[in-house]
């Protein structure tokens, strides 16, 4: 039989059943134990398994690490995490760093960081939040290549619920923007199981954090409910970029296939920079018009428009150049040409560079 | 002009002719390699730093092209060439480098991404071969000029042949070209043979000055030229 201490006297600390006793000064305070839902999905699992491994992680360091930390969590003073000011301890400190260092895919480091790199907010210029895009441009570049972009959000289920900025839980970690564009779409997709709706609440926390460091300080919070189309900030209706990739085509025909398609448009008038991979197979020619069917493209690619650009064959094919043109269709025929001009021919090429985009 | 002044791999000072614009750069030069310096040797890629103040910090993917000191016909290809944290950087291939120094023309145009904006059509120009004839006669040409760069590709029905015309120097005389374009292009000149064990295309070097183009073959280079040859490349006005 298990022997509980009572808990209803006056000096007494400790737990029995789900009630807790704390002595402060002279008051005992009592309080209900947290127990979380034995319910996992698999990012509940990975942060527990994250904040398991760093805690275990701290009894395992030298004492003379360990001074290291509280002498760094001395100087901080309170630590700021996504849920408020906490009072800063050296586990405290080790636990938050290491689990925000392996959330990036960085080892936990047993000693504490010379120099603390706090988090930063970020910018934007346009922001999207509608039931198919969540995207951000213009976010603007990292200060050093170990910086990532640390995104938590919430989606209020209910607009009674007025403030959700303790419910944010991380949604992604981006390695770097896509020339300043940040498209959470398919994250928050995956994460939440389906789309915003128009008009419900998103809460989101955005910083740029150094993964070599992790110690999160800052970020910018953004709040916003779902349009149906518009941006927030300029008001522009979301336009997607003039770009080509491996997901919008059919790569692969009887006798050649695309190995790798990334073509998009620039202003000035029209500029493409690219970068495209043909293999032409056994039966195919290598003076072919290699056509590759696409599902549709954005509008700017609205008629029959062209590069003209060098190509190079592949090491095994000697590195041979010749000419090629990349001709689009996205009016009534929906396919992209890839065409020998000129020059040496081969079976197996990679064509890119930047070019005016011309009839 | 921009000259720059450090870089990875050994070599001496470089000046590029630009035109910068945050949106849209264009250089036009000449580097030297020299494929058994140190730094060469143990460079992963080839990189210049550019201007603290240059316009564009980073771009999307461009060209180069690689000419080497194979003899006669100095062998070469496209480079892969982008702006990157302030440095212009250039792809290293080694496949040449037994032939000694060997140069890297850069005539491209470098652009940023992520334009989500609204597009005009590219406005072209039309340009005359004034000796068109057995010598010159474009298969296909485009021609873009702008108040302050010319963009300029053409493939040919008629191109002069070393084995029928001999070394030159030929000029191809033109109307309509911008005349305050100087610029030295790789002509690539790549006849209908392909000699055993070559590696990478024949190429000869033009000049465009007054609104003409004028180029020279090789002693000896026997297969250069002819209905194969083209040229793409953008160049800085004035």
């Amino acid at each position: 039989m298990k022997i509980l201490p009572s808990i209803g006297f006056n000096d007494f600390s400790g737990s029995a059943g789900n009630v807790t006793a704390r002595k402060v000064g002279d008051k005992t305070y009592l309080s209900s134990r947290t127990k979380h839902a034995r319910t996992k999905t698999p990012s509940q699992a990975a942060t527990r398994c994250r904040f398991t491994d760093a805690t275990r992680g701290y009894a395992n360091i030298t004492e003379e690490q360990r001074q290291g930390w509280i002498s760094l969590a001395a100087r901080l003073g309170r630590y700021f995490t996504s849920s408020g000011y906490v009072t800063m301890t050296g586990h405290n400190l080790f636990v938050a760093i290491n689990s925000y260092r392996q959330l990036c895919g960085k080892p936990i480091t047993a000693d504490a960081p010379p120099e603390i790199k706090p988090s930063r907010y970020i910018r934007w210029r346009d922001l999207w939040i509608t039931p198919e895009h969540i995207v951000f441009t213009h976010v603007g570049i990292r200060q050093s290549p170990s910086e990532v972009l640390l995104i938590e959000t919430y989606p209020s289920p209910s607009p009674s619920i007025k403030n959700g900025w303790s419910r944010t839980v991380i949604l992604t970690v981006c390695p770097e923007t896509d020339w300043g564009d940040v498209d959470i779409t398919e994250a928050f997709i995956q994460k939440y199981g389906a789309p915003l709706t128009i008009g419900q609440d998103l809460y989101m926390k955005v910083s740029w954090l150094d993964s070599e460091c992790g110690y999160l300080a800052e970020f910018t919070h953004i709040a916003f409910p779902a349009l149906k189309n518009t941006t927030y900030s300029s008001g522009l209706v979301y336009t997607p970029r003039a770009r080509i990739t491996m997901d919008d085509i059919e790569p692969e025909t009887e006798f050649f296939v695309c190995e790798a398609m990334d073509y998009e448009l620039s202003p000035g008038s029209k500029i493409a920079s690219n970068s495209i991979t043909i293999r032409v197979m056994e039966g195919g020619s290598t003076i072919d018009n290699f056509r590759f069917n696409h599902h549709g493209l954005p509008e700017a690619f609205y008629a029959a428009e062209r590069t003209y650009q060098y190509a190079r064959g592949t090491a095994e094919q000697r590195y041979f150049i010749q000419c090629v043109y990349v001709l689009i269709f996205n009016i009534t025929s929906k396919y992209i040409y890839i065409a020998w001009v000129t020059g040496i021919d081969t079976v197996h090429f990679e064509t890119f560079g930047t070019y005016y985009f011309t009839i | 002009m921009i000259t720059l002044t450090t870089n990875n791999f050994g070599a001496g000072s470089v000046t590029l002719k630009d035109y910068q614009r945050s949106s849209l750069c264009v250089l036009n030069g000449k580097i030297t390699v020299d494929p058994i310096h140190p730094d060469y040797i143990t460079a992963t890629r080839l990189e210049l730093d550019l201007p603290s103040d240059f316009a564009m910090p980073r771009s999307a993917v461009s060209t180069a092209i690689l000419v080497s000191n194979a003899p006669i016909y100095r062998f070469g290809t496209v480079l892969h060439c982008w702006i990157e944290d302030n440095k212009l950087c250039l792809e290293k291939l080694t496949a040449w480098d037994s032939f000694g120094f060997y140069d890297i023309h850069i005539n491209a145009a470098f652009v940023t991404r992520g334009y989500r904006g609204a597009f005009s059509k590219t406005p072209q120009k039309d340009l005359t071969i004034l000796n068109a004839g057995d010598l010159f006669r474009f298969n296909v040409y485009r021609y873009v000029e702008t108040d302050s760069i010319v963009y300029f590709i053409a493939t040919f029905y008629s191109f002069p042949t070393y084995y029928d015309n001999g070394q030159g120097p030929f000029t191809m005389q033109l109307s309509g070209f911008a005349t305050d374009v100087h610029v030295e292009i790789p002509l690539i000149v790549n006849g209908d043979t392909i000699m055993q064990q070559q590696k990478g295309s024949m190429i000869t070097i033009g000049t465009f000055e007054n609104g003409n183009l004028t180029f020279s073959y090789p002693e000896n280079g026997k297969t250069m030229g002819g209905y194969n040859s083209f040229f793409n490349f953008f160049a800085v006005r004035g």
